[in-house]
């Protein structure tokens, strides 16, 4: 009995993840491979890969995928730098150990917020009408963009509503790496006469690298998935300027009714992302 | 004289980052604060108006009008039924892996599923739910969200629990093995209520998680019976008036109320959890 019960207490997750989370996910392979189109009359044909290889030539899809890549990169590169030079701030010895906790305990609440209301939140902000900071701006005598309105600020738009949400998922990460370097490091560092950036480099960096790695790895795979701030604010536009690869394929599905073929564009969407994945998921199991 | 100039200097750019930071968080969600209290036509006066006598008139029109109280519903029963399931069966796992399978293939393949699942982009198996719902005729039932739901939030909890068994010292347990205590008796009355924190830190992710969610509520919901927060939060238009604001406002402000009442109690858990310990923290 005893030497049972170990694979007993994994049972009932295995059952819930196979009926929730795998049969469909098998069933979206499935979907992938024939031809069903939502609401319109067609024949159920098992065509192959043929979804895929329309994928591979739609033009729109390529472009959208490698936006999507931009956005990821552009969003992860802007929330490390932030993330780094508070982290570096608030563990400063300067800041009381009460004020350090209250700090944070602010920044990471966005972090919880629902996606959809922090994208209608920079629609309020961002609005040429009556936003907060196209008032900022005229007062300082400094030209109001729209923000939405043209492709080039929509797409800054975005990257800036991920940027707010998620800068503090780094916060709290390299927070708590530095507070974790052991004092000694940095007291031997002093005796040696080490300068500030010589015990950042040689030091705190070394030390903290793996939180950022893992950081980085993370929210890059979660600014890729990016869908609600799109849904809210530009429904992609203008034209294309923010269509993200998950939004496209929502608009496949249910603008142009091509269940299939957006299924598969979601598959090879899901495949370019495997090797990250794959590697995150190493990192946490090889402990 | 030189060093302590220099090291005022530090202080002074210390305290207006952390300033900074600090208001770029708090004042976009005061705006919402400050739009949900005035009237439709207030919105728009230039410069903004301060609500000094604010009237909560918003806030009763989402209610009766709007019928928020069943958008509220819905989200509160699916995110609890989500959240109870999610950790029953995600904390047994968690810690059958961590004690058990730690360096073995099964626990291996296991965890990568886990994993995957976890980090999956929810377009990809979004269609198949809307199929298996719709054959299911579950489209706009509270099952419609909660299935799939569970399909990502078992993992999470598997994922999140992992680094708090991991570190949770074995000895303990040993000793009561020894003492003839059964295995299932070791987790019950021994390992679960010293891991309570944790498990109810990752019960607080899971249940804002579910609460949060928008993609699959917006394409597997259609009316009062099963509409979600998030959907609410996207749904203000009238036809008098053009897009209602100061009720997406006050939508904005009641949804974030979870999240501001949690993030102080769940910060202490949260690196360890997602990390499952793998970085230090």
């Amino acid at each position: 009995m005893r030497s049972y019960s170990p694979f007993l207490f994994l049972i009932p997750a295995i059952i819930l993840i196979i009926l929730t989370g795998l049969y469909p996910l098998v069933h979206s392979l499935y979907l992938s491979l024939v031809n069903i189109k939502l609401g319109l009359p067609y024949k159920l044909r098992f065509v192959g890969l043929h979804n895929y290889m329309k994928a591979i030539m739609d033009e729109r899809f390529l472009s959208d995928l490698l936006l999507t890549y931009k956005y990821a990169a552009i969003c992860v590169l802007l929330q490390l730098v932030f993330g780094l030079v508070i982290s570096l701030t608030i563990t400063s010895r300067i800041v009381s150990e009460k004020m350090r906790n209250i700090t944070l305990s602010i920044l990471i609440a966005p972090l919880l917020f629902p996606y959809v209301a922090v994208g209608q939140l920079f629609r309020l902000i961002l609005s040429t009408d009556f936003g907060l900071v196209n008032y900022i701006l005229n007062v300082l005598g400094m030209q109001a963009p729209d923000w939405f309105g043209n492709a080039s600020t929509a797409f800054l738009s975005i990257v800036l509503i991920d940027v707010w949400q998620n800068t503090s998922f780094f916060v709290l990460l390299l927070t708590a790496a530095i507070l974790s370097i052991p004092t000694d490091y940095y007291e031997a560092a002093a005796i040696d006469g080490a300068g500030p950036i010589q015990t950042f480099k040689f030091i705190t960096l070394p030390y903290i690298y793996p939180a950022i790695f893992f950081a980085v790895i993370f929210r890059f795979l979660g600014s890729l998935k990016a869908w609600d701030y799109v849904a809210v604010t530009t429904y992609g536009g203008p034209g294309t300027a923010t269509e993200l690869i998950s939004w496209y394929t929502t608009f496949l599905a249910f603008y142009k009714y091509e269940l299939s073929y957006s299924t598969a564009v979601a598959w090879i969407f899901n495949l370019t992302m495997l090797v990250l994945t794959l590697l995150l998921i190493r990192i946490v199991w090889r402990r | 004289m030189h060093i302590s100039s220099s090291r005022s200097i530090q202080k002074g750019l210390v305290y207006v980052i952390i300033l900074i930071a600090i208001l770029v968080t708090i004042v976009p969600v005061l705006e919402a604060v400050r739009l949900s209290l005035l009237e439709h036509k207030e919105v728009f006066s230039l410069p903004p108006k301060i609500p000094l006598n604010p009237n909560l008139e918003n806030y009763v029109l989402l209610f009766s009008r709007y019928k928020a109280v069943y958008f509220f519903k819905n989200s509160i029963i699916i995110a609890s039924i989500v959240t109870v399931i999610s950790l029953l069966a995600g904390s047994i796992a968690s810690y059958s892996l961590s004690r058990y399978y730690s360096g073995k293939t099964a626990g291996s393949v296991f965890f990568t599923a886990v994993g995957y699942l976890l980090f999956i982009p929810p377009v990809v198996t979004l269609l198949a739910y809307f199929e298996i719902m719709s054959s299911l005729k579950l489209i706009d039932s509270i099952f419609a969200l909660i299935i799939p739901y569970c399909g990502f939030n078992v993992p999470l909890a598997v994922w999140f629990l992992k680094g708090f068994f991991d570190q949770f010292p074995r000895d303990i347990e040993d000793s009561a093995l020894v003492d003839g205590c059964s295995r299932v008796g070791v987790f019950f009355r021994i390992v679960l209520p010293l891991v309570m924190p944790g498990i109810i830190a990752v019960g607080i992710l899971i249940f804002i998680m579910s609460w949060n969610e928008f993609l699959l509520a917006s394409f597997l919901t259609r009316s009062y019976n099963s509409q979600t927060v998030p959907i609410l939060i996207a749904s203000f238009r009238s036809i008098a008036y053009g897009v209602e604001y100061e009720k997406i406002a006050a939508a904005i402000v009641l949804s974030i109320m979870p999240a501001l009442a949690f993030s102080f109690f769940i910060r202490k858990y949260l690196v360890r959890g997602l990390t499952a310990g793998a970085v230090r923290g």
